[in-house]
């Protein structure tokens, strides 16, 4: 049988476990809305009972967690990251190059022939001349916007996408710094602070975490490219590259061993990377495309007429030397810009009055010159404009999906980790009134062991 | 389902948020009318409203070529109306002086008369337009066509304007029309009435009556070809007016917001507004009363 200094060990053992999970419940409760935290608690265990004292202990705190949990919650934060960044690129680029206020380049197409058509039943008419010159440089305009809109949302994503590398970088050596932290303590805020930050990592990256046996996370993109490997952490390094035209390409650098990773990332990054080499890339094409076949019937019927002076072979169009940029370098000729009578508004050899140049021209909107010959100049412009929308509404319905998967996810997170008030203040409640019974048991212990002294 | 407070509030957040914000797009939907303000709110609908939307404002050129050209055309049949006068002046003339009770001197004063009408139907023929364009020119537009001598200095070319998608109008009446590759000349024939009205040559003044009655009738010849091409562009104009108007229907079967479904969108929203707060405010007491 136990003495009573016996017992008195047992009642201190137990309050000092019942003051351990009163603990714990107060930190669940100060941290209630402390982000990527996850709940503690205690184990408490019984002791061996008699013929021994017995009594109770309690383990070191435990977090509530699941490795399986944090596997999806990491692959929706790279996706709601990727369909986020990717969806504000192109909301914002749509809004740049088809203003809702009107402006673009399909309206700038439209006015053009309206012009056109306008002045060439009236071929002497100055007024009317410098009217389609105009609606030609407002044109020109409109392609230079859109593609300089285009040139800006891309510049735009480079930047971003220097300064995510940055963070990126941080991020990784933060979780290889918990990894090291946690080799030799295995306290549940390392642990949280790892999560944290693999997620936003991940968030951020599209990068894929798991933790091994030996308890290290390691985080990899792609399934490939090693980001942090126990307590080693890549950097991401943004180097401008030529071959991007300028633009940068993202690699992941550990020591000397470099990885180019740009087509690769997911999370924000590869919403920005999709934005930046994809989708802006297939607007600008069809952009310069329609540019360059525009600036181009158009100059080839200009050229085949004369203007009020009788001298034809001018371009209406500066003549574009490529397709490539040709949106952007569009421009009305200076010599006809500055003479409006020199528009070719008359057949060569016919009399100033002549308007079959003029008539030629405005036909022009109402034949398959654009897409390969497959549509008019305003029915290629709707489709690139179109396309770019199209475009930004995938990537807000896919927002809204991985948004939704977010959710879910973090609903799942809660019921596993998240803190409850109401159950912290009970198990409180409940800890104290253990502590309080501990107590209560060591003083009449204690009456008991100073009774006997008394009476020896 | 294990759910903590913290939890409950985000979800009481998220509920109110998103209710607000379709309050927000039907209230948007409703003021404006516009339901597909961008591509990215429908590509197709908004595809289908900006090819309307810019077929209508290459149309509006049309609209202004046709207008352009029916002015011209209205101005050239007033200039013909009153070369018609001049001619049966001309005419009248010619059947007084072609009887045998005038004199020489009355010839010789109508001799005169004719002269001036010759001069008078000069000036109609070479009418111009607002723009300075002359009318009867053909294709060169800039050139006074009859010279001081009444020869035709113009083309015979008949201009041709854009009424519609891939449609033109022919827009124009050269003075061709009025020499003797068309009829008579009768700029010509009122030179040779007046010649002969001077001469006091009774027969001869009798053999140009034919001659002007053929003028009278080739200026009303084209006249009615001028009231043929005002016929024809009216008609392309109401041709025009129409696509216009289903263009515009189109559009707004494309991207305008439907007022009932709007109205009703915006109910709809209205409600789950209010009861995404109701929800809130209860999870907010219920948590106030566990506190």
């Amino acid at each position: 049988m136990s003495g009573l200094l016996g017992l008195l060990d047992l009642g201190a053992g137990a309050y000092g476990a019942f003051t351990s999970g009163a603990g714990v419940a107060g930190r669940n409760v100060a941290n209630v809305d402390t982000a990527g935290y996850s709940r503690e608690s205690v184990d408490l265990r019984a002791l061996l009972g008699a013929p021994e004292v017995g009594g109770v202990a309690s383990s070191g705190p435990r977090r509530a967690e699941s490795a399986l949990l944090g596997l999806r919650e990491r692959a929706a934060a790279a996706g709601h990251g990727q369909a986020d960044a990717l969806a504000s690129a192109l909301l914002d680029a749509e809004a740049r190059i088809a203003p809702t206020s009107g402006g673009d380049v399909v309206d700038a197409i439209a006015s053009l022939f309206a012009g056109l058509a306008a002045a060439a039943s009236s071929p002497l008419d100055l007024a009317q001349r410098t009217q389609a010159v105009g609606a030609a440089d407002a044109l020109a305009v409109a392609f230079r916007r859109a593609a300089q809109a285009i040139v800006d949302g891309r510049s735009g994503a480079d930047t971003r996408l220097r300064d995510e590398a940055t963070r990126a970088t941080a991020l990784a050596a933060q979780v290889a710094a918990a990894n090291q932290r946690l080799a030799v303590s295995h306290d549940p805020v390392l642990a949280d602070e790892r999560d944290l930050a693999a997620t936003q990592l991940a968030e951020l990256t599209g990068a894929q975490a798991r933790i091994d046996a030996d308890g290290m996370m390691r985080v990899t993109i792609d399934g490939g490219v090693s980001v942090v490997d126990g307590i080693r952490a890549a950097t991401f390094e943004a180097t401008p590259d030529a071959a991007l035209g300028g633009l940068v390409r993202l690699d992941v650098v550990d020591g000397g061993h470099r990885d180019d990773v740009t087509a690769r990332l997911g999370g924000a990054m590869g919403g920005e990377v999709a934005f930046r080499d994809d989708a802006m890339v297939r607007a600008a094409a069809d952009l310069d495309q329609l540019a360059y076949d525009v600036a181009s019937e158009v100059d080839a019927v200009h050229r085949a007429n004369a203007g009020l002076d009788g001298v034809s072979g001018r371009d209406l169009f500066v003549a574009p030397g490529a397709v490539a940029g040709a949106a952007l370098a569009m421009a009305v000729d200076p010599t006809v810009a500055a003479d409006p009578r020199l528009l070719a508004g008359a057949a060569v050899g016919a009399p100033a009055g002549d308007n079959r140049g003029l008539l030629a021209l405005a036909q022009l909107a109402d034949q398959p010159l654009a897409g390969g010959g497959t549509r008019t100049f305003v029915g290629e412009g709707v489709r690139a404009l179109a396309a770019i929308g199209a475009d930004a509404q995938r990537a807000v319905g896919l927002r809204d999906l991985e948004a939704a998967r977010v959710d879910v996810v973090a609903g799942e997170r809660d019921a596993l980790s998240g803190v409850s008030l109401e159950e912290e203040m009970a198990r409180l409640s409940e800890m104290q009134r253990a502590a309080q019974a501990a107590t209560r048991f060591v003083s009449t212990i204690d009456d008991m062991l100073r009774d006997l002294l008394d009476k020896v | 389902m294990r759910v903590t407070e913290r939890r409950l509030m985000e979800l009481a957040t998220t509920a109110t948020t998103r209710a607000r914000d379709a309050v927000a797009s039907a209230t948007g939907a409703l003021s404006s009318g516009v339901a597909v303000g961008r591509a990215s709110d429908d590509p197709v609908r908004w595809a289908q409203g900006k090819v309307a939307q810019a077929r209508a404002a290459v149309s509006a050129g049309h609209a202004r070529s046709i207008d352009v050209a029916r002015g011209q055309l209205d101005q050239a049949d007033g200039a013909l109306d009153s070369v018609g006068e001049v001619l049966r002046r001309a005419q009248e003339l010619g059947t007084q002086m072609a009887t045998g009770v005038m004199s020489a001197t009355e010839r010789a004063g109508a001799a005169e008369e004719v002269g001036q009408l010759r001069q008078t139907l000069i000036g109609l023929l070479d009418s111009r337009a607002g723009d300075g364009e002359y009318l009867f020119a053909g294709a060169g537009g800039d050139v006074a066509p009859f010279d001081a001598a009444g020869a035709y200095v113009g083309t015979a070319d008949v201009r041709a304007v854009v009424s519609g998608e891939a449609l033109t109008q022919l827009a124009s009446l050269p003075g061709a029309t009025f020499t003797a590759a068309n009829g008579v000349d009768i700029l010509a024939t009122l030179d040779g009435l007046a010649t002969s009205l001077a001469a006091d040559d009774q027969a001869g003044v009798q053999g140009w009556l034919d001659p002007v009655a053929a003028a009278i009738d080739q200026v009303a010849g084209a006249r009615t070809t001028i009231g043929v091409r005002l016929e024809a562009l009216d008609q392309a104009e109401q041709a025009r007016g129409g696509l216009a108007l289903g263009l515009a229907e189109e559009l707004d079967r494309a991207v305008a917001a439907d007022p009932i479904a709007a109205a009703s969108r915006l109910t709809q929203a209205a409600t789950a507004l209010e009861g995404a707060r109701a929800a809130a405010a209860r999870i907010v007491a219920l948590l106030n009363q566990g506190g």
